[in-house]
């Protein structure tokens, strides 16, 4: 459409040009309007086609370009709280659903604040403040595209890069998603998401059986959820 | 009129390239939050195998060849870990413990000069972590209930509840003892606090 357009301000330029002398002349006020003016009537020659005095407009180029759109889709960003009490026993399996919207291949990354859920404590020897537990990420693209992980919450600490589990995982291989997203960074789904298909993210614990004993209180992790296009 | 239109449509185009987008959501936030209750736990870990609060001690018969008591050495934990050494964890900084003795009885009456009473002392040990031992002791035929807050979270090593018993006597050293069998008991209470 642009290039239509420019085509044809290159066709017309040198109208407007002359248009734009001929105000000159008669003085600066001039409306907007009087640019429409022709001052050419058919069959005069053109400025710049050699005939009479006239002068040669050198080409305007107008360029533009739209980057990839690459975001959770409008109100579809992976928010949400669980809340378990008594969790050490029950557990807790969560799913959390959001909608990646990009028009290339993205990357999701997870940053634990906590690297499991925990609570600030004064500790002795062979308890703990620190539980636990499995996220797993599954991402849906275009055309049946998928990627899928799953690391305890440790692994997704910032700065690690390492994956383990600490209940068998929340689906998907242990590959390491820590976040923050980058174009290098993160769970790579290559593939278009465009067409609102659901991701989602996991978490997940069994009853707590660690040799160390959880002490009793208030217990808490945030996962902060990065997306990013992807190279 | 022409230029104008397409002056015009190029303007808008121009506009319309130009304009930042709208900005999309880059990140979200998944918050997990739990409790741990105020609990204790009998594990299964430790000596004894048997998660049960619990054991037998059976001191076979009980009196001498003349019929009083005989004289009963005292027990140690360590020596029977598997009736008197337990492992308890509880979630919370300093539990409250009570124990309480009961003195072995029978049914049988007792007049003067018999007993139907055996009366021993008992302490309870409890492990602190940092190091350690917070210990209660009752005599059943004295101050019979003792307890109070522990100084510190139990250890969790090994055994960190044990039961000595001691001082097994008759009211009066000479009473004869009655036929028949012989039950007391140490109650071990741990509450979370």
């Amino acid at each position: 459409m642009v290039s239509a357009m420019v085509a044809s301000m290159r066709r017309w330029g040198w109208v407007v040009l002359a248009g734009l002398a001929g105000l000159v002349s008669v003085g600066g006020t001039a409306s907007a309007q009087d640019i429409s003016v022709t001052v050419y009537a058919p069959g005069d020659e053109p400025p710049g086609s050699g005939a009479g005095n006239s002068i040669t407009l050198s080409p305007i180029y107008v360029r533009a370009s739209v980057s990839n759109r690459c975001g959770f889709a409008d109100g579809q960003a992976p928010d949400g709280t669980v809340n378990q009490p008594n969790f050490d026993v029950t557990g807790f399996d969560s799913t959390f659903d959001f909608v990646i919207d990009c028009t290339g291949p993205s990357r999701v990354g997870v940053v634990s604040s906590n690297g499991g859920l925990f609570q600030s404590a004064t500790l002795d020897s062979g308890y703990t403040n620190l539980a636990p537990y499995d996220v797993g990420l599954a991402l849906a693209g275009d055309g049946g595209a998928t990627a899928t992980a799953s690391c305890e919450a440790a692994s997704l600490a910032a700065g690690v890069t390492t994956c383990t589990t600490a209940y068998g995982g929340a689906g998907g291989p242990q590959t390491n998603f820590t976040g923050p997203a980058d174009e290098t960074t993160g769970l790579l789904l290559n593939a278009t998401s465009t067409t609102g298909s659901v991701s989602s993210i996991r978490v997940l614990a069994a009853a707590y059986a660690g040799s160390d004993v959880l002490v009793a209180g208030s217990y808490e992790d945030v996962l902060t959820v990065t997306l990013s296009p992807s190279l | 009129m022409k230029q104008t239109i397409a002056l015009a449509a190029l303007a808008t185009a121009l506009a319309t390239a130009t304009s930042p987008a709208a900005a999309q959501d880059l990140s979200g936030t998944v918050t997990i939050n739990g409790t741990v209750g105020e609990k204790c736990l009998v594990t299964d870990e430790g000596d004894n195998a048997d998660p049960d609060f619990g054991g037998i001690i059976d001191l076979m018969d009980l009196d001498d060849t003349d019929g009083t008591l005989r004289t009963i050495a005292d027990i140690s934990a360590s020596g029977d870990l598997g009736n008197l050494g337990f492992r308890v964890v509880c979630t919370t900084a300093n539990p409250v413990v009570q124990v309480t003795g009961t003195a072995m009885t029978t049914a049988g009456a007792a007049p003067t000069g018999y007993a139907n009473t055996v009366h021993f002392t008992a302490d309870a040990n409890f492990d602190i972590a940092g190091g350690g031992t917070d210990t209660f002791t009752v005599t059943t035929d004295g101050t019979d209930i003792d307890g109070g807050s522990l100084s510190g979270r139990l250890a969790t090593g090994l055994d960190n509840v044990t039961v000595d018993l001691s001082s097994f006597h008759t009211p009066d050293p000479a009473d004869v003892l009655v036929a028949g069998d012989y039950t007391g008991s140490v109650v071990i209470t741990i509450s979370p606090s």
